[in-house]
């Protein structure tokens, strides 16, 4: 068996040899295996990440952690516009860098992150607030990938039951996904962004593939997405859908305060009723209440 | 919490747009260019959000689904899928993190060493605590026993004294195991604690002891070591 199979080897090896001597033949230069990539490239994306000022470190954070994971991201300083002139302004750097993709960090009151996926100048972009943000700097999470590979991207199937998370998908599965042959990506696959929708909201997880039996180990950075708005245009325009569950931070702050008010207000209330019932005046002072059973 | 209920005039969902837009950005590219899977998962029931560990499970076993499939069809494509051992490039952690990551991973499991360590300890201490309860317990019911008993014979109830041969010998101290400091110095001292004085004398016992003697007549010694001697 082993003879043969030597045998059958050697027949390969030399079957093999005269396309190796081709091959050797043409000197393939840096300039030409980069034409080969920019024909086979086609799925070009570049995506704008984004932040205002007035981000906390937290965000910031989680920016830059989007910022590594993507390499066909593209960097700017924070926008320091006006409100009314920031998403112009966004626009306007997406057009200049050559952008078709935007992720916008806001924060509002240094307590509420919000995020816009935008595919510009078109439109649609979505609004979204950002919960629970860990990073990947996170000492919990022990798994590594390479800077730049491609993720696999997995969509929970309720994705594809209703026409506006449907829409979500194709544009997370653009911005998120990195492009086939992209020049500063990693030619192998060691990790798989989650999407699930769970209480109505969007999860993101990013894990490791340790052994391709299926084993994970998660990397970070995990962040939970309360969809807000959709709007028509790139970064604004007509709405187009309005998520109903969603409650306006302030308001839940402010329903969160009423009720402990309330619970205060109930105590006093039942308080003076109880002293309102008490027996008062002078013929009641001296009265022992057992002398109603003699 | 009550969510709010908004108007309905305020509540937008324009199906025809959306699916407008969906038409407009859509990529019909081949599979490998996006890399998007939606495996079939079991839906989460609700009041499972809350709870850390079965919420990430869900999230880890979508993952691992689609993980799977997805390898599957990259391998039937050809695609090479696992990093080489000699490929090295720029990671997405730095090694410097890692090594962070690394050290807090073993302080955890070093922490939780030691409280499995205490819990055990901890159940050993009450186990022994029973046992010395029960010990004593069982010696008051047995000095209640033999009481009763006597009293039944002075009353002329029994009429034989058999119990007090039975009882259980309370001089006879139960053997202690020796410790392994006490095995040592006997080891090396002979003896280990107890009194060192009068422990040489002759007994009766010793002085008839001869197994120790040699039997036969001694032999002479050879002439040649006497030469040497001399």
């Amino acid at each position: 068996m082993g003879k043969r199979k030597r045998g059958n080897k050697q027949n390969e090896a030399t079957d093999k040899e005269p396309e190796k001597t081709e091959n050797q033949n043409e000197v393939l230069f840096s300039d030409d295996l980069l034409k080969i990539r920019k024909t086979e490239w086609i799925n070009r994306q570049r995506v704008m990440v984004l932040g205002a000022r007035g981000i906390t470190a937290r965000d910031r954070h989680l920016m830059l952690n989007l910022r590594t994971l993507m390499p066909h991201s593209k960097s700017e300083p924070k926008l320091d516009s006006v409100k009314s002139d920031l998403f112009s302004d966004a626009l306007e750097i997406c057009e200049t860098r050559n952008c078709n993709k935007c992720l916008l960090f806001i924060n509002k009151k240094r307590k509420d992150s919000y995020l816009y996926v935008a595919n510009v100048p078109n439109g649609p972009s979505a609004k979204f607030m950002i919960e629970n943000i860990h990073t990947m700097e996170e000492l919990r999470l022990s798994g590594n990938c390479l800077r730049g590979s491609r993720p696999l991207l997995s969509f929970d199937p309720e994705f594809d039951k209703t026409p506006q998370l449907s829409l979500l998908k194709e544009l997370f599965s653009q911005t998120f996904g990195v492009p086939k042959h992209h020049p500063k990506s990693q030619p192998f696959f060691d990790h798989v962004y989650t999407f699930t929708i769970l209480d109505k909201r969007i999860w993101f997880r990013n894990y490791q593939i340790v052994g391709e039996e299926g084993s994970l180990a998660e990397i970070g950075p995990r962040f939970c997405l309360n969809l807000i708005k959709i709007f028509e245009g790139g970064l604004g325009g007509p709405v187009i859908y309005s998520n109903p569950g969603f409650v306006n931070p302030n308001v839940r702050r402010r329903m969160l305060r009423q009720q402990a008010s309330d619970k205060y207000k109930d105590k006093v209330v039942i308080r003076e009723g109880r002293n309102k019932k008490k027996p008062k005046g002078e013929e009641y002072q001296d009265m022992d209440p057992l002398e109603i059973f003699d | 919490m009550n969510p709010v209920q908004i108007k309905p005039g305020l509540m937008i969902n324009n199906k025809a747009a959306i699916s407008r837009k969906l038409k407009e950005i859509k990529l019909d590219y081949d599979w490998i260019e996006t890399l998007v899977t939606n495996p079939a998962s079991e839906t989460l029931p609700d009041d499972q959000v809350d709870h850390d560990f079965n919420r990430e499970m869900h999230f880890y076993r979508q993952a691992q689904a689609s993980v799977l499939e997805s390898l599957k069809r990259l391998h039937s494509l050809n695609v090479p899928t696992k990093r080489p051992d000699d490929y090295f490039a720029e990671m997405a952690k730095s090694d410097q993190h890692m090594l962070k990551v690394k050290k807090a991973l073993a302080e955890r499991e070093a922490v939780l060493g030691k409280i499995e360590k205490f819990k055990k300890l901890r159940k050993e201490k009450t186990m022994a605590k029973m046992k010395q309860k029960q010990v004593k317990v069982s010696k008051i019911h047995e000095r209640k026993e033999l009481a009763k008993k006597v009293a039944n014979y002075q009353k002329g109830k029994d009429k034989s004294l058999d119990f007090l041969n039975d009882k259980p010998k309370k001089d006879g101290k139960p053997v202690k195991k020796m410790t392994k400091k006490a095995l040592h110095k006997k080891k090396v001292y002979g003896r280990a604690g107890g009194q060192k004085k009068r422990s040489k004398y002759n007994t009766a016992e010793s002085a008839a002891d001869v197994s120790h003697f040699k039997k036969g007549k001694p032999k002479a010694k050879p002439k040649s070591a006497r030469n040497r001697k001399r």
